[in-house]
């Protein structure tokens, strides 16, 4: 008895807290008194710094898959092992010196970690030369695929896809410069038109709905209706 | 121009060409960028977070008697790495439940306003100055409705409701046209950035070596030379291994 | 016997099957050519970025704009929006904090931009910009990541920027010994409502929204604009619509229109020889989807009578 009790309390407890904490945020936003207003603002600084110690799960969670990839031997385990120890590399690094190269001027202008290890070079080298690069040219690959696809792909077979390429089309010509050029400022009218008439319209469109779905959504998690998100997947 | 700064570029220059080199087909000098990436992303973000959150526990430490409540933060703080224990992995739940409780909470507000409310009061607008200006708040009123009404489901899309939900599909149509006309200006957008980048010296020197390198890869397996690789190296690059290409 | 007929290959038939790789060659090849031969052709400008100009321009000396760094990298679409927007206040006398939801946005872009930035007024003699960043602290403040992107923006509004979310700025210099102020109040007495403009310069999740919810909808602070990447651009302008921001700078086309209008070309960091590129690649694009949809039509047809 005392043990079903227990299993219940363990995804009562977090719906519950969740429930009350959801109720008194709203309620605090929806009718304002200053007494409420300012538990709120304590509630939200402990939720500040209460949040902030997950920032770890992300480390652990990324070694305990790639190091089960190397110790496991599995397919590409190299590129496994190179990411662990580029992570911690950076890591270290990163609770070094990182200082951008501007001039004291008695106020300290420059950045340093918890530690100051002199780490500045490394730490330059870490974010100019591979993550500053390497995550603006993975996002920008999907432009040659856009490209490609455009030519393959993308077929007027209807009505609908009709719109979506004539759109598409007049709107690209009307933000280059060369749509004016060719077709005269007309273009860029036109497509300054499309943006704010019917693209807009459309948009808003799925925004509401959007939002008609999330505040369901919401209202269905602060109830207990849906417990996946409060209690971490096993609800 | 200081050697780390030299070794920066050089090193900026390489990484883009591996990740370009994706486009000719996958390779592990794709994969080593990849790892590289998300290796110094997450240990580099993992650093700033710490020290930021190291900083705003200043007025903790300068007054601890008046934050007293910030010790309770923290150790309920612990319960997130509590995921991984097979015994207490519902502690897990406190700090995320209170998270996610607050944020809908108080999110609900803006959302409810911003998204709904507001968007709703600004599409009935009426007459405007000009006759074009009315002309399209009616169009922006037909189409934010009809658009609305393409989401309702609960009825079978016949008769009116039909009619109105096709012409609400015409206008999201409209605004995915115009999102991929702006998703192409953004991307390519990205690739001039970089490609300026490259064009620069010292970095401009790495495309004809990394082309040249490509080219003698290309020649040496024509000739039948690193096409297959022993194992352990076929196993740990995903390349392939001896006796698994035909020909 | 039977007599083996070799099926003709038409030129559309030839064309639909191209390995994509030559597409992706000459889409670099459009972009590469005019970065290296610019034509400098002539850019608009869109009212949706006149509109952020203009609120600058007309607020009064002194008047407080954040600047919210929701991106990662200098090489992003965000950078050159954010480069020149940092310079005109500058230079129009506003005061600026910087500070973002992106921890590298908000920290390491954030600090070169300002390198670059101060680079660029001495090389071009623009006066006021060296002027007013001649001492740090005084007319523009860093103070870096937020932490908990909704939560520390509703500190922001609620509790107000020091000392529980900035008691220091993003080099470790503590809030209290920065002269920043508005007309005489303190950046550690300051609560959201005290900034006059906030620029976000999102890439994505955190971003315009999250301010939107928590400033904008509660009425803490409602003077927004976004800086928004090609990807968002058309979602923003129900936004713009309702009122929720003054104006929208569009992707780097947004940053070369807002060179423009305040007469900085080159803050950016972008050249005019980008929009050569752009419009070279977008006319690539539309060429091949006429060709693509024209060579299906005809293959088609060709069908049909076989």
């Amino acid at each position: 008895m005392a043990k079903l009790i227990a299993m219940d309390l363990k995804k009562t407890v977090p719906v519950t807290l969740a429930f009350i904490m959801g109720i008194f945020g709203a309620f605090a936003y929806f009718y304002y008194t200053k007494p409420t207003a300012d538990v709120l603002a304590n509630a939200i600084v402990f939720d500040g710094v209460m949040g902030s110690m997950a920032m770890g799960i992300s480390l652990i969670n990324i070694s305990l898959i790639h190091g089960r990839n190397v110790q496991r031997k599995r397919k590409g385990w190299f590129f496994s092992l190179l990411l662990l120890a580029v992570m911690y590399f950076g890591l270290i690094i990163g609770l070094g010196a990182m200082k951008p190269f501007i001039e004291e001027t008695g106020t300290k202008v420059q950045y340093y970690g918890l530690f100051d290890w002199g780490t500045e070079s490394i730490g330059y080298f870490l974010v100019n030369a591979i993550t500053n690069p390497a995550s603006t040219t993975v996002f920008s690959l999907l432009a040659f695929y856009i490209a490609s696809a455009a030519y393959r792909s993308f077929r007027v077979r209807g009505i609908d896809s009709a719109i979506l390429l004539i759109s598409g089309s007049l709107v690209l010509l009307g933000q280059a410069p060369i749509g004016s050029v060719i077709f005269g400022p007309g273009i860029g009218t036109l497509r300054t038109w499309i943006l704010s008439v019917p693209n807009m319209a459309g948009s808003r469109g799925c925004q509401i709905g959007i939002a008609i779905g999330a505040i369901a959504m919401s209202i269905r998690v602060l109830f207990g209706y849906e417990r996946k998100p409060t209690l971490g997947g096993m609800g | 121009m200081g050697f780390v700064e030299y070794a920066s570029d050089i090193g900026m220059a390489l990484i883009i060409l591996c990740a370009y080199s994706f486009l000719y087909k996958e390779n592990p000098f794709y994969r080593i960028m990849e790892s590289l990436y998300v290796g110094g992303g997450v240990g580099w973000g993992l650093a700033y977070s710490l020290f930021r959150f190291n900083q705003t526990l200043v007025p903790f430490f300068k007054d601890p008697s008046s934050l007293w409540w910030y010790t309770i933060a923290i150790f309920l703080g612990f319960f997130w790495y509590t995921y991984w224990s097979k015994k207490y992995y519902f502690l897990y739940r406190i700090p995320l439940s209170y998270g996610i409780g607050l944020s809908i909470g108080t999110g609900l507000y803006g959302s409810v306003y911003s998204t709904f409310i507001a968007q709703v009061t600004a599409t009935f607008k009426g007459a405007g100055a000009t006759p074009l200006e009315t002309f399209n708040n009616i169009l922006i009123t037909i189409g934010a409705i009809t658009a609305v009404l393409f989401f309702y489901f609960s009825k079978e899309h016949k008769g009116a409701l039909g009619f109105a939900s096709r012409i609400g599909r015409y206008f999201i149509l409209i605004f995915l046209g115009s999102a991929f006309g702006n998703t192409i200006m953004g991307r390519t957008g990205l690739v001039i950035s970089i490609v300026s980048e490259l064009l620069k010296d010292p970095q401009w020197m790495m495309i004809p070596l990394v082309i040249a390198i490509f080219m003698v890869v290309e020649l040496l397996k024509r000739i039948g030379y690193l096409r297959e690789f022993s194992p352990t190296i076929a196993q740990a690059f995903e390349v392939p291994a001896k006796g698994e290409t035909k020909g | 016997m039977a007599v083996v007929e070799e099926k003709k290959v038409g030129t559309w038939e030839k064309l639909a099957s191209i390995d994509r790789r030559w597409i992706f060659l000459v889409s670099f090849i459009m972009i590469v050519t005019p970065l290296i031969y610019p034509v400098k052709l002539p850019i608009g400008i869109s009212p949706e970025t006149a509109a952020v100009y203009n609120y600058i321009e007309n607020l009064p000396k002194g008047s407080v704009v954040a600047l919210s760094m929701d991106f990662g990298s200098y090489l992003s679409e965000n950078y050159p929006q954010a480069r020149t927007v940092f310079a005109h206040a500058l230079k129009a006398g506003m005061k600026v904090i910087l500070m973002g939801m992106w921890s590298y946005g908000a920290t390491i872009t954030s600090s070169f931009m300002i390198d670059e930035i101060r680079d660029y007024a001495e090389r071009t003699g623009i006066t006021q910009i060296t002027s007013a960043m001649a001492t740090y602290g005084e007319n523009y403040v860093n103070l870096g990541y937020i932490l908990q992107a909704g939560t520390g923006v509703m500190q922001l509004a609620e509790v107000g920027f020091y000392p529980l979310l900035f008691p220091k700025d993003n080099y470790g210099n503590l809030l209290e010994t920065l002269p920043f102020n508005k007309f005489g109040k303190h950046i550690t007495e300051f609560m959201a409502a005290d900034l006059d403009l906030l620029i976000c310069f999102a890439a994505g999740t955190p971003g315009i929204e999250v301010y939107r919810n928590y400033w904008w909808a509660t009425g803490r602070m409602t003077h927004l604009a976004i800086g928004a990447v090609g990807v968002s651009v058309a979602g923003y302008y129900p936004l713009m619509d309702a009122g929720i921001i003054i104006g929208i700078i569009p992707s780097t086309r947004g940053a070369l229109e807002y060179d423009q209008l305040a007469g900085m070309i080159g803050a950016s960091g972008q050249s005019l020889g980008a929009m050569d590129a752009q419009s070279l690649q977008h006319l690539f694009i539309v060429v091949l989807l006429i060709i693509g949809n024209v060579g299906t039509i005809a293959m088609s047809r060709r069908r049909r009578e076989a």
